[in-house]
């Protein structure tokens, strides 16, 4: 029986990874266990949902700093015994990462690149980890701070991104600039300022075993996009340079865990342009396990150091399309999440 | 300046029902009943001399028609970057 703590519990509008990972791992036949819930906030929606997790803890926020991590995750464990965390968020991997030999002496096991390795793919030094590697990318400028705008010479559209998230196209300086304002804002700078490379998006989702090899892979294709550039309805694709694309970063940076590749396809060259690598799972990870391909289940097994199922096929025309709902509950129900950070849903009439 | 390369008819997995679904690059498209004998007739490798013959006495329209249809679809398969030589 493993007790896998999950983070990234949002299933709202911009949906986090945690609740498909949840899904893969509760639909996979040999699955025995318990899933704890990591979330941030009392009415992030999947901690609420007791179908998916068993109980819920509430954890200090990155911001806090790995110590405060560290110390709320000793309580938990005192409570729940856990085997596995898998996170799912980017902002919150370098604390998990950082407290990893601790945990691991407490026997709590993670799957976790190295910081290492976390900052060759950020998104600010992907310029530099493409060149080194060979592989095609949108050229990229930073922005540090409010005196480094400057539009004048930029080629429009462009994309303006932040260092962890959001990205949005910007068809004039004015839109640019406000685009950059609001993103430094939330997210603080610097922030991203990359060429528009007209094209589909595809993207691909792998586990690394840390010494350069693919232990599984899927690809998709977006196929209806949010306001946000999400993708909200997808499809399973089978396309070998994309393939070959994820087998080659995983290689070139010994990765270990998921990790997802966002890649532009060019229509004027039809050459795969790399414009995120993502330190985790995705929120389509599910469509990887229904076309084929458990991949949050095959990184439980690598975590907990058993022999891995033998290798699945992954299959194309998959389709995926998120659907929201709501869950209702009294609040008395949820009131220990509140007053206490905790809650146990197999407590709850 | 390398061009994207063609695609063939031939990797497109295609329904009974007029669904075209290309695996490689998750392109999703319909095709109606006159779409759908074109593209099989296409990737069985007949001409398209042949396939506007096949137009006419299957459909029971006239030539103009019947080249009219074939061309439209040709430039349409075309437009999508396939090639069905």
């Amino acid at each position: 029986m493993s007790r896998v703590a999950i983070t990234g519990l949002n299933a709202g509008d911009s949906p986090a990874p945690g609740i498909p990972v949840i899904r893969c791992l509760r639909e996979h036949p040999s699955w025995r266990g318990k899933i704890i819930g990591l979330g941030y906030d009392a009415l992030e929606s999947g901690v609420l949902d007791r179908r998916m997790v068993d109980s819920a803890y509430l954890i200090p926020y990155p911001s806090a700093g790995r110590e405060s991590l560290l110390d709320r995750i000793r309580v938990i464990h005192h409570k729940e015994k856990l085997d596995v965390i898998i996170p799912n968020l980017d902002s919150e991997l370098s604390n998990f990462i950082a407290i990893e030999g601790e945990l691991r002496q407490m026997g709590i096991r993670l799957y976790l690149p190295s910081e290492d390795q976390l900052k060759q793919r950020s998104k600010t030094r992907l310029s530099e980890f493409c060149q080194k590697s060979g592989i095609m990318t949108p050229e990229t400028k930073m922005i540090s701070s409010p005196g480094d705008i400057d539009f004048s010479e930029e080629r429009f559209p462009v994309v303006v991104k932040g260092s962890f998230y959001e990205a949005y196209v910007a068809y004039s300086p004015d839109v640019a600039a406000k685009r950059v304002a609001s993103l430094a804002e939330t997210w603080g700078y610097p922030i991203l300022i990359q060429e528009y490379v007209q094209g589909e998006e595809f993207n691909a989702v792998a586990v690394g075993d840390g010494r350069g090899g693919v232990v599984g892979a899927a690809l998709m294709k977006k196929l209806i996009l949010t306001e946000r550039g999400k993708g909200w309805a997808c499809v399973s694709i089978d396309n070998q340079r994309l393939m070959n694309l994820a087998h080659a970063i995983v290689a070139r940076l010994k990765w270990k865990g998921p990790i997802e590749i966002e890649a532009i396809q060019s229509q004027k060259n039809g050459e795969f342009y790399l414009i995120e690598l993502n330190p985790r799972f995705p929120a389509w990870v599910y469509l990887a396990k229904a076309s084929g391909v458990n991949l949050p289940h095959t990184l439980l097994q690598l975590a907990m150091g058993q022999d891995l199922d033998e290798p699945e096929q992954h299959r194309s025309g998959v389709v995926f399309s998120n659907y929201t709902t709501n869950l209702v509950m009294d609040l008395s129900s949820i009131s220990s999440l509140f007053t206490n950070g905790e809650l146990h849903h197999e407590n709850v009439l | 300046m390398q061009t994207q390369k063609k695609r063939s008819l031939k990797d497109l997995a295609i329904s009974n029902s007029g669904l075209v679904f290309d695996p490689e690059s998750g392109m999703i498209s319909t095709a109606n009943l006159t779409g759908l004998k074109i593209i099989r007739e296409l990737i069985d490798g007949m001409t398209p001399a042949q396939i506007r013959e096949s137009l006419i006495f299957h459909f029971d329209v006239d030539e103009e028609t019947a080249e009219r249809d074939l061309q439209h679809f040709l430039a349409a398969i075309k437009q999508l970057g396939y090639t069905h030589e």
